[in-house]
C-alpha cells in the first residue's frame, strides 16, 4: 500500500540529457540494460528502482575482487556521484548500503587495499562536508523544560519559542564540521563510513526498501551476529516483572535453541564483527531508527530493523559502552512494544431509523 | 422541478424522492428554524416572493436529499461496504453546499454572548441547521474514510483536508472559547485533525504531514489533553524517524516535544507512556545528550521505573557524559539497598566494576562488584555473556589493586591479574577491550614484550582504528627499549592521524626523543608541534569549547616540556620563557608549578623551588611528581626535615606505586638514615622499574 512518491523535478528533460550518457556507460560494464529502463521518461529515477539491475550491481559488488582501484563499477559509481545528477547520485547512495557493508567486512579479514570503494567514500565524504560547511550542526535545546504553552492544547506556538537562543540553553552537536580528507586512514575510517550512512539518512525517503533492508543485514553482521538472546533477556529482565513466570518457561526453550546455534554460528560470526566506534554507532541507529518506526508497510524491513537493533545492543551490552547501551537500548524497547491498533471511527451519535433509511437506499440504488 | 436536483448532481425526480413528515433531517429541520416558514407558503403566493419560496423549498428539499445520502453513506461505512458508501457520498455535492455550511457554523456555533435567547430565533431562512451541517460534516469525513479503506490514500487526505479548511474558514484562530467540548461538530474535526497527517504519512508526503501536524498544535481546537498529547507524541515520531526535508531543526522540534510530553506527564496531565521516554532516550543519546536525559529519568515519578532500573539508567546517563564519580556514587546506594534485600542486579553491578577499574583508588571495590555479580550469575546460562565481562573488570581491578601492595602479595595480585584476564578472553574472544587490558596489565607489571605481542593482537582486531590502541603499542615498545622501532612506529602514526590525535603523537614522538637523549631533535618536534597548534586554531573558525581546551592543554604540555629540556641544557633564558608561554595557557595547572620550581631548584633556589611545589600541591595535594620534588629537596636539607620528606614520599607511592622517581628518594632517606639493607631494595625497585619504564604515564 505504501507508495514512494519522488518529487517532481523541474528540469526533467535537461536532466534525462545528461543522465542517459551515464546510464550507457553503466551498460558498458553490466551488459545491455533492459528495455525498460531506455524508455523511460526519468532513467535516472527507474535506474534506482530496477531491481534487476541493482540485484547485478549487488553481486558485483560482493565479488571477491571488487574494490580495487581498477574495479570498474566503483569508477562508475565513483563518476555518477561526482557528475552532479541528483538523480543519479541518489542512485549511487543507494548503494552505500552495499559498499560499506562489504568494504567493512573485508577491512576486517585481509590486508588487501580497497581504493577503489574508499574513492567512492571520499567522494561522498567531501561532498557532505562541503555541504555541512566549516561549521557543525548544531540545535539548541532550552535548558529549562518547561515550554510555554506547549502544555495547554498548543495555545502558543512552541516552535518559535525552540529557534530563540536562552540564554541558559544546552548546545547539541548534531553533525561536527568535517576536515578535508584525501585518504581513508584506519583511524578515520569509522568517520567516513559515517557521513556516507549520514547522506544514506538525508535521502532515505527516496531509497527503495530492498537497500534498506541490505543495509539492517549488514548490521547484523558487523554486530557479530548471535549472544544475540543471552543479552536480550539480560536487559529484559529489569522491566518484566510482571511475567516473570511465562518468562521463565520461555528462556529454558530459547536456550536450549540458543546452545545449538551457537556452537555451529559462534564460530563463524563472532569474527566478522567491526569496529563501531561511537560515530558510527550513532548514525548506523539513526538509520535503523527510520526503517523500524518510519513509514513503512514493508514487514520484512521492520522485522530485520528489529534484529538489527537486538543485535547491535548485544553487541553495546557486551562492549560494555553506556553511550551505545542507552541508545540501542531504547530502539529495541519501542521495536518490541506491539503496534497499537488504530481505533475505527466510532459509529456516529445521532440515531437513524433504520427502516425509513432502508426506503431510501432502496430508491437510490434503484437506479 | 429539475432546479431542485440540480445541486445533488444527480437526475433525481422530485417525486421519487420518498417524503416522510416524520423523516428525521425534516422533523429537525422544522424544529429549529422553518416550521413556521413551511406553513406560510400557501399564503404568501405573489409572485415577488415565489423565488424566494422556491429557493426555501429547494433548500428544504434539497437538503433533506443530501442529508439522506450522508445517514446512508454512513449505513454502508458502518458495514465496511466503502465502494457503496462511497458512491452514495459522492453524490453530496459539497462544494456548492460549502458556503452555506460555513454559513451556518459561523452562526450557530458562534458563542451567545451579548446576545439574547430571542435574537437567535432571528436568523435567516435558508441557513442549514446544526444537524444538517454535522451530518454533511460527517459525510466528508466518512468519505475519506472509505477512500482510506478503499486504499486511496491521497484522495482520502484531500477529502479530510477539506473538512479541516470549512471549518478553519469560519474560525481561522482556532475554534473560539465558548464552543461546547462535547458538540458533534467539535468531534468530527478533530476526527480529522486526527487522521490528516496519517494519511500523508500513508503515502509518503512527509513535508504536508509536518505541516498537517503543525497546523493542528499551534492552533487551538480545544483538543482533550489525551488526543492532543498523541497527535504530540506522533510529530515528534515522525520528525525523529522520517527524515523530512528540513533536517536537523526536526530534531530539536521533535526533542522540544518530547520534553513537552514528559512535563505533562510527570504533572500526570496525561497517562504514563513508556514509549516516550524511550523515543526521548532515544533522540537525546544520538544527540548525546546524556545528561539532559538524566534529569529527565530523575524528574519521573517513583513507580515508573522500578528503583534499581532508574538507577542503573542514571548511572549510565553520568558515565556517558563522563561524570564517572555520579555515576559510580548511584551504583553504590542503589547496591548498598539492595543488598539488604539479599537482591542484586546484575547490570548495575558490572557498571560498577567498570567505573572501579578506571579508578585506582576503589580497586578493591570494584572486585567487591564483580564477585557479587558473578556469583549472582553463576549456574544461569541467560548470564553466559555477561561472565567474560565480570571477568574482565575483575581483572583490571585486581591489577589496580597489586600496584599498592608490596612482595609477596603484589606479585600475587599481579599474577592472579593476567589469569583473570585471560579467562575474561576465553568467555569473549573478540572483544577487544579485554586484549587492550591485557596490553595495559602487562605495561605495568613491565613485562613489555607480552604487551606488544598483545597490543598488535588488539590494532588486528580493531582494524587499526584506535589511536588508544598506538599509543599503547608504542610505549610498549619503547618500554623494550627498542628506541628505533619506537620511533618509526611513531612516525608512521603521525602521518595516519590528524588533528588533535596528531598532535598527542608528536608530543609522544619528542618524549621518545628527550628519553634517547637527543634533546635538540626533540626541541625540533616540539617547534613543530606548536606551529600546527597555532595552524589548528586558525583553521577552525568555530571551535568547540571543549576541543580548543584540549588544544591549550597540549600547547601547554609542550612548553612545560621544552622548558624541562632547556633546563636540562642549562639555559635559564630559554627555560623562562618557556614557562611565560606555559603560564599564559594555564595559570592554575599543578604541573606548571611544578615545572616552576623544577626551575628554580636547578638554579639552586631551593627556598622559591619550595614555594613553587607547594602552590603544586595546593592545587592538587595527590601530584605525584611535585610530592617527589619536595621531597628531595627537603633530604638535602637534613635534619628534621627527613621525616617530613619520608611521609612525602610514601604519600607518593600510595598514590602511584609506580613512581620510580619515589622509590629512588625513599633509598636516599633510607641510607641518610643510615638503614642500609632498606635502602639497598628501594633503590632495586627504583632501578627495576626505570629499566622498563614507558616514556610516558599512560594512566
Amino acid at each position: 500500500m505504501f507508495t514512494d512518491e519522488s518529487p517532481n523535478k523541474p528540469s526533467l528533460q535537461h536532466t534525462v540529457s545528461r543522465a542517459q550518457p551515464v546510464i550507457d556507460s553503466l551498460s558498458l560494464i553490466l551488459g545491455p540494460i533492459a528495455d525498460s529502463n531506455e524508455h523511460s521518461d526519468n532513467p535516472a529515477m527507474s535506474l534506482l528502482h530496477n531491481q534487476t539491475i541493482s540485484r547485478d550491481i549487488m553481486c558485483r559488488l560482493r565479488l571477491a575482487t571488487s574494490g580495487s582501484g581498477t574495479d570498474d563499477l566503483c569508477h562508475w559509481l565513483y563518476d555518477t556521484f561526482q557528475s552532479n545528477i541528483a538523480d543519479l547520485q541518489l542512485v549511487v547512495i543507494s548503494y552505500i548500503p552495499m559498499l560499506a557493508g562489504v568494504y567493512l567486512s573485508r577491512c576486517n579479514s585481509s590486508k588487501e587495499t580497497f581504493s577503489g570503494f574508499e574513492a567512492v567514500f571520499l567522494a561522498l565524504y567531501s561532498h557532505e562536508m562541503v555541504i555541512r560547511g566549516a561549521e557543525a550542526c548544531i540545535i539548541r535545546i532550552p535548558n529549562n523544560i518547561r515550554i510555554p504553552g506547549a502544555s495547554e492544547s498548543g495555545k502558543a506556538n512552541s516552535k518559535g519559542k525552540a529557534t530563540a537562543a536562552e540564554p541558559d540553553s544546552i548546545e547539541a552537536i548534531v553533525s561536527p564540521a568535517l576536515e578535508p580528507c584525501n585518504t581513508v586512514r584506519a583511524t578515520k575510517r569509522g568517520l567516513i563510513v559515517s557521513v556516507a550512512f549520514d547522506l544514506y539518512y538525508n535521502d532515505i525517503s527516496l531509497m527503495p526498501v530492498c537497500s534498506k533492508i541490505e543495509f539492517c543485514e549488514f548490521c547484523i553482521i558487523w554486530a557479530g551476529q548471535d549472544e544475540l538472546a543471552g543479552a536480550e533477556r539480560l536487559d529484559e529482565e529489569e522491566y518484566n516483572v510482571q511475567e516473570e513466570e511465562e518468562e521463565e518457561e520461555n528462556v529454558e526453550e530459547k536456550e536450549e535453541e540458543l546452545d545449538k546455534k551457537k556452537e555451529h554460528k559462534q564460530k563463524n560470526n563472532r569474527c566478522n564483527q567491526v569496529p563501531l566506534p561511537w560515530e558510527l554507532f550513532q548514525s548506523v541507529l539513526r538509520i535503523l531508527g527510520h526503517c523500524l518506526l518510519g513509514p513503512t508497510n514493508s514487514k520484512e524491513l521492520k522485522e530485520k530493523a528489529l534484529k538489527a537493533a537486538k543485535c547491535l545492543h548485544a553487541r553495546a551490552l557486551r562492549d560494555f559502552d553506556s553511550k551505545a547501551m542507552l541508545a540501542s537500548r531504547s530502539l529495541v524497547r519501542l521495536g518490541d512494544m506491539i503496534e497499537e491498533p488504530v481505533p475505527e471511527l466510532q459509529p456516529s451519535e445521532i440515531t437513524a431509523d433504520l427502516s425509513e433509511l432502508e426506503a431510501l437506499r432502496a430508491s437510490i440504488f434503484s437506479r | 422541478m429539475a432546479m431542485l436536483c440540480k445541486c445533488s448532481g444527480e437526475q433525481f425526480k422530485l417525486e421519487e424522492m420518498p417524503r416522510s413528515p416524520e423523516s428525521l433531517a425534516t422533523r429537525d429541520y422544522s424544529a429549529n428554524a422553518s416550521s413556521s416558514r413551511v406553513g406560510d407558503f400557501d399564503s404568501k403566493f405573489d409572485d415577488d416572493q415565489v423565488d424566494e419560496v422556491e429557493s426555501a423549498l429547494r433548500d428544504t428539499i434539497s437538503l433533506n436529499y443530501e442529508e439522506a445520502r450522508a445517514l446512508l453513506g454512513r449505513l454502508e461505512y458502518e458495514k465496511g461496504n466503502y465502494e457503496a458508501a462511497l458512491h452514495v457520498l459522492q453524490g453530496i455535492d459539497l462544494s456548492a453546499l460549502k458556503p452555506k455550511m460555513v454559513k451556518s457554523i459561523s452562526a450557530n456555533f458562534t458563542p451567545t454572548k451579548g446576545r439574547s435567547k430571542g435574537e437567535k430565533l432571528k436568523l435567516p431562512v435558508n441557513l442549514m441547521s446544526v444537524h444538517s451541517v454535522t451530518l454533511l460534516l460527517e459525510a466528508i469525513l466518512l468519505k475519506s474514510k472509505s477512500l482510506e479503506g478503499l486504499g486511496r490514500f491521497r484522495d482520502a487526505a484531500l477529502e479530510c483536508n477539506n473538512l479541516i479548511e470549512i471549518v478553519e474558514s469560519v474560525w481561522p484562530h482556532g475554534v473560539p472559547e465558548g464552543v461546547a467540548d462535547e458538540s458533534k461538530l467539535l468531534d468530527l474535526v478533530h476526527k480529522a485533525l486526527v487522521c490528516l497527517p496519517k494519511l500523508w504519512i500513508q503515502i509518503g508526503c512527509l513535508d504536508e504531514a509536518v505541516s498537517a501536524y503543525r497546523r493542528t498544535l499551534v492552533k487551538s481546537w480545544n483538543l482533550t489533553p489525551t488526543t492532543c498529547a498523541s497527535l504530540q507524541k506522533e510529530f515528534a515520531v515522525t520528525l525523529v524517524y522520517s527524515s523530512t526535508s528540513t533536517g536537523t531543526n526536526n530534531v530539536e522540534e521533535a526533542i522540544l516535544l518530547l520534553l513537552s510530553l514528559m512535563q505533562k506527564m510527570i504533572s500526570k496531565e496525561i497517562k504514563f507512556d513508556p514509549d516516550i521516554i524511550n523515543h526521548l532516550e532515544f533522540t537525546l543519546s544520538l544527540t548525546g545528550q546524556f545528561q539532559l536525559l538524566a534529569s529527565q529519568i530523575e524528574s519521573l515519578l517513583p513507580g515508573t521505573y522500578s528503583r534499581e532500573e532508574r538507577w542503573y539508567l542514571l548511572a549510565l546517563c553520568y558515565h556517558a557524559t563522563g561524570l564517572n564519580e555520579d555515576a559510580l556514587n548511584i551504583i553504590r546506594r542503589s547496591t548498598r539497598v539492595l543488598e539488604r534485600k539479599n537482591k542484586a542486579h546484575v547490570q548495575s553491578l558490572l557498571l560498577g566494576a567498570k567505573l572501579c577499574s578506571k579508578n585506582h583508588v576503589c580497586a578493591s571495590e570494584g572486585m567487591e562488584f564483580t564477585t557479587r555479580a558473578l556469583e549472582f550469575m553463576r549456574g544461569e546460562k541467560r548470564y553466559n555473556h555477561a561472565i567474560g565481562i565480570a571477568y574482565h573488570f575483575l581483572g583490571c581491578c585486581i591489577g589496580n589493586c597489586s600496584r599498592f601492595l608490596s612482595d609477596p602479595e603484589k606479585s600475587k595480585f599481579q599474577h592472579s591479574a593476567l589469569k583473570v584476564l585471560f579467562r575474561a578472553l576465553e568467555f569473549e574472544r573478540h572483544n577487544p577491550e579485554i586484549l587492550c587490558s591485557l596490553v595495559c596489565e602487562n605495561l605495568m607489571q613491565r613485562k613489555p614484550k607480552a604487551a606488544v605481542q598483545f597490543g598488535k593482537k588488539y590494532l588486528d582486531m580493531v582494524q587499526g582504528c584506535s589511536a588508544d590502541g598506538w599509543r599503547l603499542l608504542v610505549l610498549a615498545v619503547s618500554s623494550q627499549q627498542l628506541r628505533k622501532e619506537a620511533e618509526e612506529m611513531v612516525d608512521f602514526i603521525i602521518d595516519e592521524t590528524d588533528g588533535k590525535e596528531k598532535l598527542e603523537f608528536l608530543r609522544l614522538k619528542a618524549l621518545l626523543q628527550i628519553f634517547n637523549g637527543e634533546l635538540s631533535v626533540a626541541i625540533d618536534t616540539y617547534s613543530l608541534l606548536l606551529a600546527r597548534v597555532k595552524a589548528l586554531e586558525e583553521s577552525r573558525i568555530q571551535v568547540v569549547n571543549t576541543e580548543a581546551e584540549e588544544l591549550k592543554s597540549i600547547e601547554m604540555e609542550a612548553w612545560l616540556d621544552l622548558a624541562s629540556i632547556y633546563i636540562k641544557l642549562e639555559s635559564w633564558e630559554d627555560a623562562n620563557l618557556c614557562l611565560d608561554k606555559a603560564k599564559c595557557t594555564q595559570l592554575s595547572s599543578p604541573k606548571y608549578w611544578h615545572m616552576q620550581g623544577t626551575f628554580l631548584e636547578a638554579q639552586l633556589m631551593e627556598k622559591e623551588a619550595l614555594a613553587a611545589f607547594s602552590v603544586s600541591l595546593s592545587i592538587d595535594p595527590d601530584y605525584v611528581p611535585s610530592m617527589v620534588s619536595m621531597a628531595s629537596i627537603l633530604r638535602k636539607l637534613g635534619g628534621e626535615s627527613i621525616s617530613i620528606a619520608r611521609s612525602f614520599t610514601r604519600n607518593a607511592l600510595r598514590v602511584d606505586p609506580a613512581s620510580e622517581d619515589a622509590w629512588l628518594h625513599l633509598g636516599f632517606i633510607s641510607q641518610n638514615e643510615g638503614s642500609a639493607k632498606e635502602a639497598a631494595d628501594y633503590f632495586q625497585t627504583a632501578f627495576e622499574l626505570m629499566e622498563s619504564a614507558p616514556v610516558n604515564k599512560f594512566l
